[in-house]
């Protein structure tokens, strides 16, 4: 019998728009308030138009359009299918003669048109603001078409990824949970996993992993740096995201037809699934729970506690949500397989384990080594000299000599996060002939380790390593235009120098003076000068601190005739204030040999309670202002005395 | 016509419904009888093409239900707690009717909302008899050839009750529209359907068709002189035997003519064939058994 009624059904749009409409309408407004609005108020505003963006789009309120664009999806999808997670709604919709794919078609498609039109209407009326009014010196057309691209992409993917989760439960509270579990789940499982890894392997580089893509895992993630002021997105990455928004495109379409209506109400719909979920559940609790108890203990009985219990927890929350009750007792069996492949792993681990642990590249296959704190010097600046990256040693002794410490270092116990004595942090990465890399990073104390500590301190007084950690020894003098030189936080006086020579003069002296620097000995002097090296490039400056113990950078000032306005003699200053620490005793000093004394000892801030705060008043020059500290054993004698009365 | 054959459905790990088969005639009545949780509600869920069976095959018109939406245009499935879109008024709820069912009569939609004296409110707003009549007009406008509905006389009072089942016989009698319907109470279902079938636990445990049943079982209470041979008894198939006094009771099974001839034919004293309600007939019937028959009469 040939149907009389349309493919396309009228009613359920209707229904939909019935619905979700309003969402549709808040976004518009919203969006509508962020962008032109603001733009329009801001351009009227002649002092607020000083401080306008230039541009990108997204950098208007940009928390608010970022939270808005990664929940108004999720809210909209989960209206539209609210009718799967209700039994008599779902029966009412699948009684009628309509397929399921053309359900899934008419409101997905009602849920994009839904996007569209806020998104749309918007970008509209800024192409209209740019064409029609001044407002188009601050962005032009392709800012607009970008904006509203990757608003777009971004929203849809959303709306996919709720799609699917829709598909996936049965219950209305589980599909917000879940949709947002599924997009943080990439990213969120590969930071868990490092993370662990770090805890069972002695010298896994948690941070040179973690740093490199994981942000770009979860699309709420990776989409936050277009709300930052160079959005960068990767083509390969966005590509990527499109793949998997078709994916769970079709993934969902897939799921429908074959969902079971009997299952409405269900946590999680499909069968297969269940175990998928409880599993991983409980292996996320346990690895959050191992990190947990490593992160406040550091002993491996915690951390398998930790693992214990929080797989554990997990296992109960899955069943809990699964079954939708407490008792859950009866499943224990589920509980023993995952004991079980847990042991399995852990077996697997402790056989790689020495292997992992103990792996020093030979020094026939070592290109260049980098050894510091970070890893983060990899990405030279642009304004480093082109060509030079003296951040990694290549000569062979200095390889030798890391290769020594960091067969020590692997042997030292692992320092605990609350020892007292002074630590290193260590970052080791090999670059092999191969091609590949060998990162390890390592925390241990150097009072409990001597043999460790020479060899540390060796490394730290080595010209390579100081030419790797300063980035002073990469600066192209050429590139720098002028320096300005701060004085120490008492007093408020800075200086200028753009003569090149002069430049050059300080910069050499800068080096000598790191180069001259023994690790070991901590510096006696408590105030440092700072000096900001302009650049013409991006406006970047390097930045860099000397204190007095500089003498070759002193000396280049003095020459210059600009180290008297930056020092602060005791003869500059006319009083003290000192001020105890619950701040109800002041005492004021003007003896200049007590001025002195203080002077000499005056700290930036201290903690202990018997110290200090300390205010001066200069004769010549402006004091900062700025409070500093002094603790009571280095106070003048006269002083004590007249404190204790 | 409406075939189910050996149809097999679990929820989970649950065994609903167990190779449960039956047959509605085109353009009649079948009333699904059973306790709570037999499994009425899933057939129907089946039917309406809203569940997948395991096994077994479920046929409208020779064709499977789900997905088929031709054939969905032409089947009606009433739940047994309604569903009206929320928000939606009387008018509305037609529209959204009218674009799903192409058969759609709007102008019979009219006549039965004004017939039934209900304004053009939110459904929400109503009581749950009169959304149960909505829900009525609904199904008739679309003039389905199925109408399959789940426990739909509940919440009615007489009245209505009385002029629903007319204007069901009235389409089953012009339209030829076949009606699968389901209830606990035989009583209700007697003077409606042309077959019932009684489902146990996910079994279909009795099938019977109605006009049948009446003339293929008798009662009678005859009384006998004194010292009279009764052995002729043995000759019937006798469902159930009381006697009070000299009063003969019997339950039998056997054409009315026949069974009156024989008694007849001992001279009795007294000799009544008294009317059978579908009640006793179950009861008797199935009294063997061992069903917890009762459950379905209340
Ligand atoms: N969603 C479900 N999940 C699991 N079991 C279910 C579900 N729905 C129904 N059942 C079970 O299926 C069986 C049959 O239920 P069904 O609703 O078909 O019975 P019914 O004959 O309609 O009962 P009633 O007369 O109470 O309406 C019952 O035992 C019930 O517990
Ligand atoms: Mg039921």
């Amino acid at each position: 019998m040939p149907s009389k009624t349309s493919s396309i059904k009228k009613q359920i749009i209707l229904h939909d728009v019935r619905q979700a409409g309003w969402l549709s309408v808040l976004y518009f407004l919203a969006l509508l308030l962020i962008l032109p609005i603001q733009i329009i108020i801001q351009y009227s505003n002649p002092q607020a138009q000083e401080y306008m963006e230039k541009g990108n789009l997204f950098l208007y309120i940009p928390e608010v359009q970022w939270l808005l664009s990664i929940t108004v999806p999720v809210l909209l999808g989960i209206l539209l299918l609210r009718y799967l997670h209700k039994k008599q709604v779902s029966d009412f919709i699948h009684s009628m003669p309509v397929k399921r794919s053309s359900l899934y078609h008419h409101h997905l498609v009602v849920g994009m048109v839904l996007l569209f039109i806020p998104i749309m209407l918007n970008a509209l009326i800024l192409l209209g603001l740019q064409a029609f009014s001044g407002i188009g010196d601050y962005f032009n057309i392709m800012h607009v078409f970008s904006w509203l691209g990757i608003m777009l992409f971004l929203n849809i993917f959303m709306l996919l990824a709720t799609f699917f989760t829709g598909m996936v439960t049965g219950m209305f509270s589980m599909h917000f949970v879940l949709t947002y579990i599924l997009v943080l789940l990439p990213a969120g499982l590969v930071l868990l996993l490092i993370a662990n890894m770090s805890i069972l392997f002695v010298g896994y580089p948690m941070e040179y992993y973690a740093d490199m893509a994981i942000f770009k895992f979860s699309p709420i993630s990776y989409f936050l740096i277009n709300f930052t002021p160079d959005p960068e997105l990767s083509w390969i990455v966005m590509s990527l995201y499109a793949a998997a928004g078709i994916l769970l495109y079709l993934a969902a379409f897939w799921l429908y037809a074959n969902r079971r209506m009997e299952a409405t109400s269900q946590a999680i719909v499909y069968p297969f699934m269940r175990p998928v979920f409880r599993y991983g559940v409980t292996f996320c609790f346990m690895m959050v729970g191992g990190y947990y108890f490593h992160a406040i203990s550091s002993s491996f009985a915690w951390v398998i506690f930790g693992y214990v219990a929080g797989s554990l927890l997990g296992f109960i929350v899955a069943e809990a949500i699964l079954n939708k009750t407490w008792r859950i007792y009866s499943n224990y069996k589920s509980y023993l397989v995952f004991a079980v492949s847990l042991a399995v792993v852990l077996i697997a681990v402790n056989l790689v384990k020495e292997n992992y642990e103990n792996k020093i590249p030979s020094p026939e296959n070592i290109v260049k080594v980098y050894f510091g704190d970070s890893y983060t010097y990899t990405e030279a600046p642009e304004y480093l000299e082109a060509g030079i990256k003296p951040l990694f040693f290549t000569d062979k002794q200095d390889v030798e000599l890391v290769r020594d410490l960091h067969e020590q270092a692997i042997e030292a116990p692992r320092a605990d996060n609350y020892y007292e004595g002074e630590l290193r942090s260590t970052f080791i990465v090999y670059e092999l002939k191969n091609g590949k890399k060998v990162a390890r990073s390592y925390t241990y104390s150097l009072d409990d380790n001597p043999e460790l500590k020479s060899l540390q301190y060796e490394i730290e007084g080595s010209n390579a390593y100081k030419y790797a950690n300063n980035a002073v020894f990469n600066i192209a003098p050429n590139e720098i235009y002028a320096v300005d030189v701060q004085s120490n936080d008492i007093k408020q006086s800075s200086a200028r120098i753009s003569d090149p020579e002069l430049i050059n003069a300080l910069i050499e002296a800068i080096k000598k003076d790191i180069e001259l620097e023994d690790p070991q000995a901590d510096s006696e002097e408590l105030l440092t000068y700072s000096l900001d090296l302009l650049t013409n490039k991006d406006q970047g400056y390097y930045y860099a601190s000397f204190d007095d113990s500089d003498k070759n950078t002193i000396q280049v000032l003095q020459d210059a005739g600009l180290y008297d306005d930056l020092k602060v003699y005791s003869e500059d200053i006319s009083r003290i204030d000192l001020e105890n620490f619950e701040r109800n005793n002041t005492v004021t000093v003007e003896d200049p040999e007590e001025i002195k004394q203080i002077l000499n000892h005056v700290t930036y801030y201290s903690e202990e309670e018997d110290s200090y705060f300390v205010t001066f008043n200069l004769n010549r020059g402006r004091s900062t202002g700025e409070e500093m500290s002094i603790e009571y054993e280095d106070l003048p004698e006269s002083i004590k005395n007249q404190l204790e009365e | 016509m409406i075939k189910a054959v050996e149809i097999s459905k679990r929820f989970d790990r649950k065994q609903v419904l167990d190779q449960v088969g039956f047959q509605v005639r085109k353009g009649t009545i079948y009333g699904l009888l059973g306790s709570n949780g037999a499994g009425k509600t899933t057939i129907m869920r089946i039917l309406a093409g809203i569940l997948k069976h395991d096994k077994g095959c479920v046929l409208v018109d020779g064709k499977t239900v789900f997905e088929n939406v031709a054939l969905k245009q032409r089947i009606i499935f009433m739940p047994d707690i309604l569903y009206f879109l929320p928000q939606y008024t009387v008018k509305q709820m037609g529209q959204y009717y009218a674009d799903m069912y192409a058969n759609w009569d709007q102008q019979r939609y009219d006549q039965l909302i004004s017939q039934f004296k209900l304004e053009n409110k939110k459904v929400s707003t109503f009581s749950k008899g009169m959304q149960r009549q909505v829900a009525f007009c609904l199904a008739l406008a679309a003039k389905p050839d199925y109408l399959i509905m789940d426990e739909p006389l509940d919440g009615l009072d007489a009245v209505v009750r009385q002029r629903i089942k007319g204007l069901l016989i009235n389409d089953v009698a012009e339209r030829e529209m076949t009606v699968l319907i389901s209830s606990h109470n035989l009583r209700e279902m007697e003077n409606l359907c042309d077959d019932v079938g009684i489902v146990h636990k996910g079994k279909m445990i009795l099938e019977r068709n109605l006009d049948d049943m009446k003339t293929e079982v008798q009662k009678v209470q005859f009384a006998l002189r004194k010292g009279q041979d009764v052995s002729f008894l043995e000759e019937l198939n006798i469902l159930h035997q009381e006697k009070r006094g000299s009063i003969h009771l019997l339950i039998v099974k056997s054409d009315h003519q026949e069974l009156e001839e024989i008694l007849a034919a001992q001279n009795p004293v007294v000799l009544d064939m008294l009317p059978l309600s579908l009640e006793e007939i179950f009861i008797y019937e199935m009294g063997g058994a061992g069903y917890a028959i009762e459950n379905i009469l209340d």
